[in-house]
Formats: structure tokens, sequence, C-alpha cells
């Protein structure tokens, strides 16, 4: 259903259109968009009863005073007024690892084949450098609280927001791995689509406007898993979640880009090039 | 109603260290500020800890509000993030996904279920919906917020927020559905 269609919608159920024809002729037209405004009246009646909660008074008391007995407590040691060998630590850590990282690549096919791997695998996945960059990013990050972080983040930390038309998007590295492998299977023709996919597969229109959601307009379905757990392969990491897999319109599939949306959020969590 | 300059000269005091300043703040968002983190956190003890959370970083980082948007928009989306932070904790230590409210063995459970307002499925029904679709669900049809305030405290378009909470009423009824099968 188009955009347009599912505001009508909404309007319709929550009272606000001051001429409903419109939205009452669709929906006496199609069975879809029936569907769709009862699921919204549905969810707007049984919500209609709810309204903002208050605390108990005792519930206020305690978090006064919980809230005041932490405000007023020293303030918790500072990055500063470490030793300075704990601030660098964690540095020595890391360079210690990325040392040994380099080592065994190096036996293995030299740093030439380790940056091979990496073009070869998904170009977005984390490399050894950025390895490093997140090391020096949690110790610029040593002292704060989380809740102040928190104030500053995006809310969610595994997708990017497309609608900025920033598709910059990279999964952890075990559901990036994942993501690249289903990725090779579409472009050799082993995935043929959601039709062969099982239960809760949702329709062609609603994969094409979660598409557009995720600001992939000129892009097209290719294969759609809302179960990734129960997929075959032997090792499904927990971060991977049902996805949309899209490709650019008249791509070539052999060499297409895969970007994989999700399912319920649809914005998008990984690209494969 | 606190008007922008009276929150604005509220937080200088705050900043200067006036407790008595940040208490009058607390007193005019503190019961909303636990509503939604209430029904994002689906338990009421999470939502006393993320309430005093969400205040001690508006706090902390009073001298950071720059005045974009009204204070208490600020203050929610503070509340909203560390509600997901908490959230996300949570999922790592892989604990029980159920608010332990909604156990039928603990009669002070159904206590705060009436006090919450909410039947215990529909609470349920919310809980497993996803995070963001279910804040916006919260945040516009349970807390009566505008759709343009609900954009700022998620800080997204104003166009995702409508999506967000068409979808996220869509699976509430879904699970609605499902629970009655």
């Amino acid at each position: 259903m188009r955009e347009h269609e599912l505001e009508l919608i909404a309007a319709l159920a929550e009272g606000r259109l001051e001429n409903e024809a419109e939205a009452r002729a669709l929906i006496a037209s199609s069975e879809e968009a029936r569907a769709e405004f009862e699921a919204q009246t549905t969810a707007l009646e049984v919500l209609e009863g709810a309204s903002s909660v208050r605390m108990a008074d005792a519930e206020r008391a305690s978090l006064r005073r919980d809230l005041w007995t932490e405000l007023r407590a020293p303030a918790p040691a500072t990055a500063s007024s470490r030793p300075w060998y704990f601030r660098w630590t964690p540095v020595a850590a890391g360079m210690f690892v990325l040392v040994g990282l380099v080592a065994v690549l190096s036996q293995s096919g030299g740093l030439g084949g380790m940056e091979a791997a990496d073009q070869g695998a998904d170009g977005t996945t984390l490399a050894a450098s950025e390895t490093t960059d997140a090391v020096a990013e949690e110790l610029d990050g040593a002292g704060d609280d989380a809740g102040g972080e928190a104030a500053e983040q995006p809310t969610v930390s595994t997708t990017s927001n497309a609608t900025d038309g920033d598709l910059g998007a990279s999964a952890p590295p075990a559901a990036a791995a994942f993501y690249s492998a289903e990725a090779e299977d579409i472009r050799s023709g082993e995935e043929t689509g959601p039709q062969t996919r099982a239960q809760d597969t949702p329709s062609p229109d609603e994969l094409q406007d979660c598409l557009e959601q995720a600001g992939l307009e000129g892009y097209q379905v290719q294969d759609v898993n809302p179960a990734p757990d129960e997929t075959d392969e032997a090792e499904v990491p927990d971060e991977a979640v049902p996805y949309i897999a899209a490709i650019p319109r008249d791509a070539d599939l052999a060499n297409a880009e895969v970007v994989f949306v999700a399912l319920d959020m649809c914005e998008v969590i990984h690209i494969d090039r | 109603m606190t008007t922008p300059a009276q929150e604005a000269e509220l937080l200088a005091r705050v900043v200067k260290g006036d407790h008595d300043a940040f208490t009058e703040i607390m007193r005019s968002h503190e019961d909303r500020v636990f509503s939604v983190c209430l029904r994002i956190m689906g338990s009421r003890d999470q939502a006393l800890d993320a309430t005093q959370e969400t205040f001690l970083t508006t706090f902390r980082k009073a001298g950071q509000f720059k005045g974009n948007s009204a204070l208490g928009t600020w203050i929610y989306r503070i509340a909203v993030n560390t509600c997901y932070d908490q959230l996300r904790k949570q999922r790592r230590r892989k604990t029980d996904p159920l608010p332990d409210h909604l156990d039928p063995a603990d009669h002070s459970a159904e206590d705060a279920v009436d006090a919450a307002g909410l039947r215990p499925e529909i609470q349920e029904a919310l809980a497993a919906i996803p995070d963001d679709f279910r804040t916006a669900v919260i945040l516009s049809d349970i807390e009566g917020m505008a759709l343009p305030e609900v954009a700022e405290i998620l800080e997204i378009p104003v166009g995702t927020v409508k999506s967000r909470v068409f979808r996220g009423r869509r699976l509430l009824a879904r699970e609605l559905g499902n629970q009655s099968v």
C-alpha cells in the first residue's frame, strides 16, 4: 500500500478526518486496507484507557532520597586522579593484540593477504585499524557515565537511519560474516526470493514500502528472511535479525551490491559490496 | 507550566549547584518521566531506576542544554535513551523478558498492574514489539504527545515517527491477536 493510503487509514482510525469518504472507500475496496484499519483501531482502543502513571508517595520519596544520596556522594575517581599506567594499560593491551594479529596473519599470507581478505569480504566490516580506534574510543570514554553518553548517542546502535540518504551501515563482525555469506548465495542465484520462505512473509507491497522507508527507493527485493535463526547455516549469530535483502534495480545480480534491511524496523543494517 | 525563559533561569541555577532549582525541575517532570520509563521497561522497579538515572544525567549535563528544544523534550530524550541502555544491558545479561510484576503468583504485582492502568495482556503485548516501535506508540498514544514533539525527543523525522506509530499499532494488534489464540 502507498504511504498516502496508510496515512489515510491512520487518520481515519484516529478520528482526524473531516471528510472520511476517501478513506471509507479505500477500506471498502481493499481487504488489505481493511485489515490495516482494524489493526489501527484495535490498538487505539486498547490504549485508550491508558494514561500517564504517577509514582506512589513511597516511590517518590525513595527516588528523591536515592537521587540526592548519589548527587551528594564524593565524585568517583577520574582518569586524571589515577596513576598514569591506569590510562595506558588498555592501550598497551590493544597494541599487543594488534601486533599478535599482524604476526599471525603475516605468517599465513603476508600483510597483502590481509588487505585482500578485507577487500574480498564486506568492505564495511571492521578492519584491524578500526579495532585500535575502538580501543582509543573506549579509553576516551573512561569515566563517563552511561546515562551521560546516552543523552548524546543515537537510540539504535546497530542500524543507520537511511532517511538522510546515508547507507554507510555495518553490522557487528559476527553478523557481518553471516550477511556476507547470504549475499554471496544471492549473487550465485541460490536464494530465489521471498516466495521460497516460510510463514510470516510480508506482501510484496509491504516489502517495497519497507525498502522505501529505509531510503532504498531505487532497489528491489531479492530475498526476505523472517527467521534467520531457522536458517540451515551452522552458525547464525545472535545479532542476525529478520531481514530483507535488496539489490539496485536492473543491476547485474552476480556483481550487485546487496543491502540488508531489518524487517521490523525497515532500517539498513548491513551493506555487502 | 514554566516558560522557556523560566526554564533557562532554573537550569542556570542548577549549573551553579542550586538544589532547590533542580527539585523544582524534578517536580515538573518526574511523574511523566516515570510513566514513560514504566511503559518502556515494563517494571516499576526498573522504571524507578531509569527515572533516577535520567535525573542524575539531567543534573550532571545541565550545562550542556542549549535551549534548542523545550527542557521537557530534552529530559524525555534522556529518559528514552537511558531506558534503551538499560534494556540493552538486560539483554546482554539474558534476563527474563517478562517483567516480574506480571508473575501471577506475586499478589503485589496485581496492584502494580492496576496502578499502571494497563491490563497485563496489553503490557505483555507492548513488551513484545521492538523497542523503537513501542516507544513511538507510548509517547504518541499513551502519553498523548504530538508527533513533532515525539520526533524531537527521538531525534528522527516526523515521517519516521508516523511510520513507527503505525507499524507499532499494527504489531501490537497482532500480538494481542496471538494472545487470544
